[in-house]
Protein backbone atom coordinates (compact mmCIF):
# COMPACT_ATOMS: atom_id res chain seq x y z
CA UNK A 1 0.00 0.00 0.00
CA UNK A 2 1.17 3.50 -0.69
CA UNK A 3 2.02 4.79 2.77
CA UNK A 4 3.10 8.22 1.59
CA UNK A 5 -0.42 9.54 1.14
CA UNK A 6 -1.57 11.94 3.83
CA UNK A 7 -5.22 11.32 4.64
CA UNK A 8 -5.73 14.43 6.73
CA UNK A 9 -7.44 17.29 4.92
CA UNK A 10 -7.19 15.52 1.62
CA UNK A 11 -10.10 16.68 -0.57
CA UNK A 12 -11.58 14.54 -3.36
CA UNK A 13 -13.92 15.78 -6.07
CA UNK A 14 -16.76 14.29 -8.10
CA UNK A 15 -19.06 15.93 -10.61
CA UNK A 16 -21.43 17.22 -7.92
CA UNK A 17 -19.51 16.78 -4.65
CA UNK A 18 -16.45 17.66 -2.63
CA UNK A 19 -15.32 15.02 -0.13
CA UNK A 20 -13.20 16.49 2.65
CA UNK A 21 -12.05 15.68 6.17
CA UNK A 22 -14.40 17.44 8.62
CA UNK A 23 -13.01 20.33 10.70
CA UNK A 24 -14.22 21.40 14.18
CA UNK A 25 -16.47 24.07 12.60
CA UNK A 26 -18.47 21.30 10.89
CA UNK A 27 -19.73 19.94 14.22
CA UNK A 28 -23.27 21.27 13.96
CA UNK A 29 -23.71 20.10 10.37
CA UNK A 30 -22.19 16.79 11.30
CA UNK A 31 -24.75 16.35 14.04
CA UNK A 32 -27.64 17.46 11.82
CA UNK A 33 -26.79 15.01 9.04
CA UNK A 34 -27.36 12.05 11.34
CA UNK A 35 -30.25 13.53 13.26
CA UNK A 36 -33.15 11.64 11.73
CA UNK A 37 -34.34 8.53 13.60
CA UNK A 38 -34.69 6.73 10.26
CA UNK A 39 -30.92 6.92 9.96
CA UNK A 40 -30.47 5.67 13.52
CA UNK A 41 -32.16 2.40 12.55
CA UNK A 42 -29.35 1.70 10.14
CA UNK A 43 -26.16 2.72 11.90
CA UNK A 44 -24.58 1.76 15.17
CA UNK A 45 -23.35 5.07 16.58
CA UNK A 46 -23.95 8.69 15.74
CA UNK A 47 -23.33 12.03 17.46
CA UNK A 48 -26.09 12.69 20.01
CA UNK A 49 -25.47 16.46 20.11
CA UNK A 50 -23.02 19.09 18.89
CA UNK A 51 -20.52 18.35 21.69
CA UNK A 52 -20.59 14.71 20.67
CA UNK A 53 -19.97 15.75 17.07
CA UNK A 54 -16.97 17.86 18.13
CA UNK A 55 -15.51 14.78 19.78
CA UNK A 56 -16.25 12.59 16.75
CA UNK A 57 -14.53 15.08 14.46
CA UNK A 58 -11.46 15.21 16.70
CA UNK A 59 -11.33 11.41 16.57
CA UNK A 60 -11.81 11.35 12.79
CA UNK A 61 -8.92 13.79 12.37
CA UNK A 62 -6.69 11.74 14.64
CA UNK A 63 -7.48 8.54 12.70
CA UNK A 64 -6.76 10.31 9.41
CA UNK A 65 -3.39 11.43 10.76
CA UNK A 66 -2.68 7.82 11.74
CA UNK A 67 -3.72 6.78 8.19
CA UNK A 68 -6.06 4.07 9.44
CA UNK A 69 -9.35 5.76 8.50
CA UNK A 70 -10.26 8.30 5.85
CA UNK A 71 -13.65 9.64 6.86
CA UNK A 72 -15.07 12.53 4.91
CA UNK A 73 -17.95 14.93 4.92
CA UNK A 74 -19.40 15.19 1.44
CA UNK A 75 -20.78 18.57 0.46
CA UNK A 76 -22.47 19.90 -2.67
CA UNK A 77 -19.89 21.55 -4.86
CA UNK A 78 -22.10 24.45 -5.87
CA UNK A 79 -23.51 25.48 -2.49
CA UNK A 80 -21.12 23.82 0.00
CA UNK A 81 -24.22 22.26 1.62
CA UNK A 82 -23.13 19.22 3.70
CA UNK A 83 -25.15 16.15 2.66
CA UNK A 84 -23.45 13.10 4.12
CA UNK A 85 -20.58 11.26 5.76
CA UNK A 86 -18.61 8.42 4.20
CA UNK A 87 -15.33 6.80 4.97
CA UNK A 88 -12.73 4.15 4.37
CA UNK A 89 -12.32 2.43 7.73
CA UNK A 90 -9.76 0.13 9.29
CA UNK A 91 -7.32 0.57 6.41
CA UNK A 92 -5.19 -2.57 6.69
CA UNK A 93 -1.83 -2.25 4.97
CA UNK A 94 -0.83 -5.86 5.61
CA UNK A 95 -3.86 -7.33 3.84
CA UNK A 96 -4.44 -4.31 1.61
CA UNK A 97 -8.09 -3.98 2.50
CA UNK A 98 -10.47 -1.52 4.12
CA UNK A 99 -14.08 -1.22 5.14
CA UNK A 100 -16.41 1.41 3.75
CA UNK A 101 -19.35 3.06 5.49
CA UNK A 102 -21.68 5.93 4.71
CA UNK A 103 -24.78 7.83 5.62
CA UNK A 104 -26.68 10.68 4.06
CA UNK A 105 -28.88 13.46 5.42
CA UNK A 106 -32.49 12.37 4.91
CA UNK A 107 -33.28 15.62 3.08
CA UNK A 108 -30.90 14.54 0.34
CA UNK A 109 -31.86 10.91 -0.10
CA UNK A 110 -32.54 9.35 -3.52
CA UNK A 111 -30.37 11.70 -5.53
CA UNK A 112 -27.42 9.35 -5.89
CA UNK A 113 -25.09 11.50 -3.77
CA UNK A 114 -24.03 8.66 -1.49
CA UNK A 115 -23.11 6.29 -4.30
CA UNK A 116 -21.25 9.14 -5.99
CA UNK A 117 -19.22 9.68 -2.80
CA UNK A 118 -18.69 5.95 -2.25
CA UNK A 119 -17.48 5.42 -5.82
CA UNK A 120 -14.97 8.24 -5.41
CA UNK A 121 -13.68 6.74 -2.15
CA UNK A 122 -13.38 3.35 -3.84
CA UNK A 123 -11.40 4.86 -6.66
CA UNK A 124 -9.13 6.48 -4.09
CA UNK A 125 -8.79 3.16 -2.23
CA UNK A 126 -7.93 1.09 -5.28
CA UNK A 127 -5.76 3.54 -7.19
CA UNK A 128 -4.07 5.71 -4.53
CA UNK A 129 -4.01 3.37 -1.51
CA UNK A 130 -3.56 0.33 -3.80
CA UNK A 131 -6.10 -1.76 -1.89
CA UNK A 132 -7.00 -5.28 -2.99
CA UNK A 133 -10.42 -5.43 -1.30
CA UNK A 134 -13.03 -3.03 0.09
CA UNK A 135 -15.77 -4.50 2.26
CA UNK A 136 -19.01 -3.26 3.77
CA UNK A 137 -21.77 -4.57 5.98
CA UNK A 138 -25.33 -3.45 6.61
CA UNK A 139 -28.16 -4.59 8.85
CA UNK A 140 -30.46 -6.92 6.92
CA UNK A 141 -33.41 -4.54 7.30
CA UNK A 142 -31.55 -1.81 5.44
CA UNK A 143 -32.58 -2.41 1.82
CA UNK A 144 -31.33 0.98 0.62
CA UNK A 145 -27.81 0.20 1.76
CA UNK A 146 -27.82 -3.27 0.17
CA UNK A 147 -29.01 -1.69 -3.06
CA UNK A 148 -26.26 0.90 -2.91
CA UNK A 149 -23.58 -1.74 -2.35
CA UNK A 150 -24.69 -3.61 -5.46
CA UNK A 151 -24.95 -0.39 -7.46
CA UNK A 152 -21.33 0.53 -6.74
CA UNK A 153 -20.13 -2.92 -7.80
CA UNK A 154 -19.90 -4.82 -4.52
CA UNK A 155 -20.85 -8.47 -4.40
CA UNK A 156 -22.79 -10.18 -1.64
CA UNK A 157 -20.59 -12.60 0.34
CA UNK A 158 -22.54 -13.75 3.38
CA UNK A 159 -25.07 -12.96 6.06
CA UNK A 160 -23.76 -13.14 9.60
CA UNK A 161 -26.47 -14.10 12.05
CA UNK A 162 -26.92 -12.15 15.29
CA UNK A 163 -23.66 -10.35 14.69
CA UNK A 164 -24.55 -7.10 16.43
CA UNK A 165 -26.60 -6.21 19.47
CA UNK A 166 -28.53 -2.99 19.14
CA UNK A 167 -31.24 -1.71 21.49
CA UNK A 168 -31.33 -5.10 23.19
CA UNK A 169 -31.86 -7.02 19.94
CA UNK A 170 -29.45 -9.17 17.96
CA UNK A 171 -29.26 -8.14 14.33
CA UNK A 172 -28.11 -10.04 11.25
CA UNK A 173 -25.75 -8.27 8.88
CA UNK A 174 -25.21 -8.65 5.14
CA UNK A 175 -21.56 -8.55 4.08
CA UNK A 176 -20.49 -7.29 0.68
CA UNK A 177 -17.10 -6.71 -0.91
CA UNK A 178 -15.47 -5.50 -4.10
CA UNK A 179 -12.03 -6.62 -5.27
CA UNK A 180 -9.59 -4.59 -7.28
CA UNK A 181 -10.28 -6.85 -10.30
CA UNK A 182 -14.07 -6.24 -9.98
CA UNK A 183 -13.31 -2.54 -9.88
CA UNK A 184 -11.08 -2.62 -12.92
CA UNK A 185 -13.68 -4.54 -14.93
CA UNK A 186 -16.19 -1.78 -14.23
CA UNK A 187 -13.92 0.97 -15.51
CA UNK B 1 -11.21 -15.13 32.80
CA UNK B 2 -10.78 -18.88 33.11
CA UNK B 3 -9.58 -19.40 36.67
CA UNK B 4 -8.12 -22.88 36.48
CA UNK B 5 -8.64 -25.13 33.51
CA UNK B 6 -11.18 -26.86 31.29
CA UNK B 7 -11.31 -30.60 30.88
CA UNK B 8 -12.65 -33.05 28.30
CA UNK B 9 -12.44 -36.81 28.11
CA UNK B 10 -8.89 -36.80 26.74
CA UNK B 11 -7.72 -33.21 27.15
CA UNK B 12 -6.81 -30.41 29.51
CA UNK B 13 -7.20 -26.83 28.27
CA UNK B 14 -5.34 -24.21 30.28
CA UNK B 15 -3.28 -21.04 29.97
CA UNK B 16 0.34 -21.85 29.12
CA UNK B 17 3.08 -20.81 31.57
CA UNK B 18 6.73 -20.01 30.87
CA UNK B 19 7.51 -23.67 31.66
CA UNK B 20 5.55 -24.67 28.53
CA UNK B 21 7.65 -22.63 26.08
CA UNK B 22 9.84 -25.48 24.83
CA UNK B 23 6.94 -27.90 24.45
CA UNK B 24 4.96 -25.24 22.58
CA UNK B 25 7.81 -24.53 20.15
CA UNK B 26 8.18 -28.27 19.52
CA UNK B 27 4.46 -28.94 18.94
CA UNK B 28 3.96 -26.00 16.61
CA UNK B 29 7.14 -26.21 14.53
CA UNK B 30 5.81 -28.08 11.46
CA UNK B 31 5.60 -25.63 8.53
CA UNK B 32 2.08 -26.81 7.72
CA UNK B 33 0.84 -25.16 10.93
CA UNK B 34 2.21 -21.82 9.77
CA UNK B 35 0.85 -22.43 6.26
CA UNK B 36 -2.73 -23.00 7.44
CA UNK B 37 -2.92 -20.15 9.97
CA UNK B 38 -2.48 -16.41 9.70
CA UNK B 39 -0.18 -15.35 12.52
CA UNK B 40 1.96 -18.37 13.42
CA UNK B 41 5.50 -17.90 12.04
CA UNK B 42 7.84 -20.51 10.63
CA UNK B 43 10.43 -21.24 11.87
CA UNK B 44 9.02 -20.94 15.41
CA UNK B 45 11.68 -20.55 18.10
CA UNK B 46 11.48 -21.11 21.87
CA UNK B 47 11.88 -17.34 22.09
CA UNK B 48 8.73 -16.92 19.93
CA UNK B 49 6.94 -19.28 22.33
CA UNK B 50 8.09 -17.27 25.34
CA UNK B 51 6.84 -13.98 23.94
CA UNK B 52 3.50 -15.59 22.95
CA UNK B 53 3.06 -16.99 26.47
CA UNK B 54 3.92 -13.64 28.00
CA UNK B 55 1.40 -11.94 25.72
CA UNK B 56 -1.51 -14.29 26.47
CA UNK B 57 -0.95 -13.82 30.22
CA UNK B 58 -1.30 -10.05 29.89
CA UNK B 59 -4.26 -8.91 31.95
CA UNK B 60 -5.40 -6.33 29.41
CA UNK B 61 -5.36 -8.93 26.62
CA UNK B 62 -7.17 -11.44 28.81
CA UNK B 63 -10.23 -9.19 29.01
CA UNK B 64 -11.02 -9.92 25.37
CA UNK B 65 -8.96 -13.01 24.55
CA UNK B 66 -8.77 -16.45 26.10
CA UNK B 67 -5.78 -18.20 24.54
CA UNK B 68 -5.32 -21.70 25.93
CA UNK B 69 -2.90 -24.52 25.29
CA UNK B 70 -4.21 -28.04 24.78
CA UNK B 71 -2.60 -30.93 26.70
CA UNK B 72 -3.16 -34.69 26.54
CA UNK B 73 -4.61 -35.61 29.91
CA UNK B 74 -2.68 -38.86 30.24
CA UNK B 75 0.78 -37.85 29.07
CA UNK B 76 0.65 -34.13 29.86
CA UNK B 77 2.02 -33.44 26.39
CA UNK B 78 1.26 -30.01 24.88
CA UNK B 79 -0.37 -30.76 21.53
CA UNK B 80 -2.17 -27.65 20.41
CA UNK B 81 -3.67 -24.26 21.01
CA UNK B 82 -7.23 -23.00 21.12
CA UNK B 83 -8.75 -19.64 21.85
CA UNK B 84 -11.85 -17.53 22.10
CA UNK B 85 -10.57 -14.18 20.94
CA UNK B 86 -11.93 -10.73 20.15
CA UNK B 87 -14.62 -11.25 22.79
CA UNK B 88 -17.02 -8.31 22.46
CA UNK B 89 -19.19 -8.00 25.51
CA UNK B 90 -21.32 -5.31 23.87
CA UNK B 91 -22.37 -7.66 21.06
CA UNK B 92 -21.86 -10.87 23.05
CA UNK B 93 -19.80 -12.47 20.32
CA UNK B 94 -16.33 -13.94 20.00
CA UNK B 95 -14.11 -15.71 17.52
CA UNK B 96 -12.80 -19.26 17.82
CA UNK B 97 -9.29 -20.15 16.63
CA UNK B 98 -7.09 -23.23 17.01
CA UNK B 99 -4.15 -25.30 15.81
CA UNK B 100 -3.08 -28.89 16.51
CA UNK B 101 0.33 -30.60 16.35
CA UNK B 102 0.59 -32.62 13.13
CA UNK B 103 1.32 -35.88 15.02
CA UNK B 104 -2.16 -35.62 16.59
CA UNK B 105 -4.20 -34.89 13.48
CA UNK B 106 -7.20 -37.04 12.54
CA UNK B 107 -8.02 -38.07 16.11
CA UNK B 108 -10.82 -35.61 16.76
CA UNK B 109 -8.61 -33.69 19.21
CA UNK B 110 -9.40 -30.23 17.88
CA UNK B 111 -13.12 -30.94 17.68
CA UNK B 112 -13.02 -32.13 21.29
CA UNK B 113 -11.18 -29.01 22.47
CA UNK B 114 -13.29 -26.67 20.33
CA UNK B 115 -16.57 -28.19 21.57
CA UNK B 116 -15.47 -27.58 25.15
CA UNK B 117 -14.58 -23.96 24.52
CA UNK B 118 -17.80 -23.34 22.58
CA UNK B 119 -19.72 -24.75 25.54
CA UNK B 120 -17.76 -22.46 27.85
CA UNK B 121 -18.55 -19.51 25.59
CA UNK B 122 -22.30 -20.10 25.63
CA UNK B 123 -22.73 -21.36 29.18
CA UNK B 124 -20.21 -19.34 31.15
CA UNK B 125 -19.59 -16.24 29.05
CA UNK B 126 -23.25 -16.13 27.91
CA UNK B 127 -22.25 -15.38 24.35
CA UNK B 128 -24.85 -15.10 21.60
CA UNK B 129 -22.57 -15.89 18.68
CA UNK B 130 -19.23 -17.62 18.13
CA UNK B 131 -17.72 -17.35 14.70
CA UNK B 132 -14.68 -18.84 13.03
CA UNK B 133 -12.94 -18.60 9.71
CA UNK B 134 -10.57 -20.83 7.79
CA UNK B 135 -8.67 -20.63 4.54
CA UNK B 136 -10.74 -22.25 1.78
CA UNK B 137 -7.72 -24.48 1.13
CA UNK B 138 -8.13 -26.05 4.59
CA UNK B 139 -11.11 -28.45 4.53
CA UNK B 140 -9.96 -30.12 7.78
CA UNK B 141 -10.52 -26.88 9.64
CA UNK B 142 -13.90 -26.34 7.99
CA UNK B 143 -14.82 -29.83 9.14
CA UNK B 144 -13.98 -28.97 12.78
CA UNK B 145 -16.23 -25.93 12.54
CA UNK B 146 -19.08 -28.04 11.17
CA UNK B 147 -18.59 -30.70 13.84
CA UNK B 148 -18.90 -28.19 16.68
CA UNK B 149 -22.24 -27.11 15.21
CA UNK B 150 -21.23 -24.06 13.24
CA UNK B 151 -23.03 -23.21 10.02
CA UNK B 152 -21.34 -21.98 6.89
CA UNK B 153 -22.36 -18.36 6.39
CA UNK B 154 -20.37 -17.62 3.26
CA UNK B 155 -16.99 -16.98 1.71
CA UNK B 156 -15.01 -13.76 1.72
CA UNK B 157 -12.78 -13.25 -1.29
CA UNK B 158 -9.16 -12.11 -0.94
CA UNK B 159 -9.55 -11.28 2.74
CA UNK B 160 -5.92 -11.91 3.57
CA UNK B 161 -2.61 -11.64 1.81
CA UNK B 162 -0.14 -14.33 2.87
CA UNK B 163 3.29 -14.76 1.28
CA UNK B 164 2.14 -12.47 -1.52
CA UNK B 165 -0.97 -14.55 -2.34
CA UNK B 166 -4.58 -13.49 -1.83
CA UNK B 167 -6.57 -15.89 0.32
CA UNK B 168 -10.33 -16.55 0.38
CA UNK B 169 -11.90 -17.32 3.75
CA UNK B 170 -14.83 -19.48 4.78
CA UNK B 171 -16.97 -17.91 7.49
CA UNK B 172 -18.72 -20.16 9.97
CA UNK B 173 -20.77 -19.32 13.06
CA UNK B 174 -22.94 -20.84 15.73
CA UNK B 175 -25.54 -18.79 17.59
CA UNK B 176 -27.08 -19.58 20.96
CA UNK B 177 -30.27 -21.10 19.45
CA UNK B 178 -28.16 -23.50 17.31
CA UNK B 179 -26.31 -24.43 20.47
CA UNK B 180 -29.50 -25.06 22.41
CA UNK B 181 -30.90 -27.20 19.58
CA UNK B 182 -27.67 -29.18 19.45
CA UNK B 183 -27.55 -29.71 23.19
CA UNK B 184 -31.25 -30.45 23.41
CA UNK B 185 -31.77 -27.62 25.89
CA UNK B 186 -35.15 -26.84 24.37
Amino acid sequence: MNQDIELLDLALETSRLILRTPVPDDAENFYNIARDPEIHRNIYTWPKNTEDAIESIAKIRKLALEKTHHIVLFVLKETSTPVGIAGLNRIDGRHRKAGIAYWCDKNHWRKGYTSEAVLRLMQFGFTELRLERIEAASFVHNDASAKLMVKVGMRFEYTARHEFMKDGKFLDAHHYAILKTDWEERQ
Amino acid sequence: MIKTQLETQRLILRYPTSDDAEALAKAIKDPIIAATTLNIPHPYTVEDARSWIEMVQDQERKKENIDLSVFMKESGELIGGIGLVNIREKHRHAELGYWCAVSHWNKGITTEAASRLVKYGFEELKLERIHATCFVSNPASASVQEKVGMKHEGTGRHEYIKDGESIDLHHYAIISSDWEDKEGVR
